[in-house]
């Protein structure tokens, strides 16, 4: 065992009381620091993910297009005119190309649960105007505070062609318990394209290779029995 | 000591905080004579205590018959240090290319630590507070990080946040508008993986040196369907959110900093 100098032991006598003192001030002053934390957070590498969102955010609050590293997304009922970065071989008209959803940003929405399921589902519709024909339409869906986007499905003509189309949307109502806000994303394919089928959850649209999205945000989820 | 009470502590740390807590008339000389026996030159000393170099085991040894302490509570912080040097410098050449040895990286982790902690120093649910009493927090923090702390964290920290989006300022009140920070440019990104590197090496030697019982270490694994791990992991997102918010102080209670670190990688 190591001892000290005789001339040095009055110092680390001293300066144990010091210690003794600084420990009962560090943890007054862990108190004082702690005491102001009133949340919690986290932090990751996922920026491709913030850009999407940030996207969404300014295309809902501003209307128009943004374009996230060759994924375009627009807000609803855009003209697709002098809009770079779009295919135009889905398009017939460049001046008149548009498409509308419903339910459209900051709607308040009734999804209806089934009672032996832990589901919910919404109806999705969209109506798309100058579109190519053969041009395809799918939906996903993705809440606040997840990091994926449901697997999309297929927007289906509600009656005949060139009329509107429409999709259910089934949820998970475990996830709006978590959070009720949710986005859609109406996810646009030319003909003889990758269609995104069966491809499962994925944490950015761009994973969809969608040639553009329409999306919407800010919808609150409210469960309703179904009759 | 606690030695919880900073965002991100090192060995250099413990030595300046050791002397300064002796008593004004310990200079770096004396304190290198007669506290440590000459067994390390002023100069060195210096160094050390800036994070320039690194002491050796031998050296924090007696720092810690110094202090009447275990020399495995000290030696753990050196062994972090070391390793999280070696990660940065390896990191830094992954990331940029380029072969830079520095504690620059270190310093880095500091700033990505404080933003966690000027994050969670936030309500939650979004509640404004007065601007001056989280900036007060945020000092506290800072300030705990001792004075060879780079210098303007405060200003650096808050600019982050507010080019990131995540707070809102006016009229001398602040609040939270999102609670995920994300490392974007090369510098951002290298600082917060030494972050994630300090989190995971102080709990690896935590559990395995120190024996800590408040550390939780496990890996869990299953065997799932490739087309399943994007549901996994949002389903594993959504539990820690659930868990984190629902754990985290009240505005006003007293409690530790916890730091929940979360990989998964298929083989």
């Amino acid at each position: 065992m190591y001892s000290l100098h005789p001339a040095h032991r009055k110092n680390v006598t001293k300066m144990q009381s010091v210690f003794q003192t600084a420990i009962s001030g560090i943890l007054y002053l862990v108190c004082i620091l702690i005491s102001a934390c009133a949340g919690s957070g986290s932090s990751g590498f996922d920026a491709r993910a913030k850009a999407e969102q940030n996207a969404i955010a300014k295309v809902t609050k501003e209307g128009g297009c943004v374009d996230v590293e060759n994924t375009v997304i627009c807000a609803p009922g855009v003209n697709l005119a002098n809009v770079s970065g779009i295919n135009s071989d889905f398009l017939v008209s460049e001046n008149a190309a548009r498409l509308s959803i419903e339910p459209v940003s900051g709607a308040r929405v009734s999804c209806l649960k089934n009672s032996d399921l832990q589901v919910c589902q919404i109806m999705v519709s969209v109506v798309p105007s100058d579109f190519a024909e053969g041009t395809q339409f799918f939906v996903s869906a993705h809440f606040k505070d997840t990091i994926s986007w449901s697997n999309p499905i297929v927007l289906r003509p509600i009656s005949s062609p060139g009329s509107s189309l429409s999709a259910v949307l089934t949820l998970e109502t475990g996830s709006i318990m978590e959070s009720s806000g949710f986005q859609i994303a109406v996810l646009v394919y030319g003909e003889n394209v990758l269609l995104p089928e069966n491809q499962g959850e994925v944490p950015l649209l761009a994973d969809f290779f969608p040639e553009l999205v329409y999306a919407v945000a800010a919808i609150e989820v409210e469960i309703v029995p179904n009759p | 000591m606690d030695q919880k009470a900073t965002p991100f502590k090192g060995i250099k740390d413990i030595f300046y905080q050791t002397r300064v807590l002796m008593g004004r008339e310990y200079t770096l000389k004396r304190f290198a004579s007669e506290i440590l026996g000459g067994r390390v030159e002023a100069v060195m000393l210096s160094y050390i205590e800036k994070g320039k170099r690194f002491p050796t085991e031998a050296l924090v040894r007696r720092l810690a018959q110094v202090r009447r302490e275990m020399p495995e509570t000290l030696l753990v912080f050196l062994w972090r240090d070391r390793m999280l040097y070696a990660f940065s410098r390896e990191l830094h050449k992954a990331i940029k290319g380029e072969d830079q040895a520095s504690i620059k990286g270190l310093e880095q982790a500091e700033v990505a630590a404080l933003i966690s902690r000027a994050i969670a120093a936030l309500p939650d649910d979004g509640t404004w507070i007065p601007l001056t009493r989280w900036q007060a927090d945020l000092n506290r923090s800072i300030l705990s990080l001792g004075a060879n702390r780079p210098s303007g964290l405060l200003t650096t920290v808050m600019d982050i946040l507010k080019t990131q989006g995540l707070i809102e300022e006016a009229e001398g009140k602040v609040r939270r508008l999102g609670g995920h920070y994300i490392a974007e440019s090369p510098d951002e990104k290298h600082a917060l993986a030494v972050e994630f590197c300090g989190i995971f090496t102080k709990g690896l030697l935590g559990k395995v040196v120190l024996k800590e019982q408040k550390t939780y270490l496990r890996n869990h694994y299953l065997q799932i369907p490739e087309d399943q791990i994007a549901a996994f992991y949002q389903k594993l997102n959504a539990a820690v959110n659930q868990l984190t918010t629902e754990f985290a102080s009240e505005e006003g209670e007293a409690g530790k900093f916890l730091n929940v670190l979360i990989t998964s990688s298929p083989s």
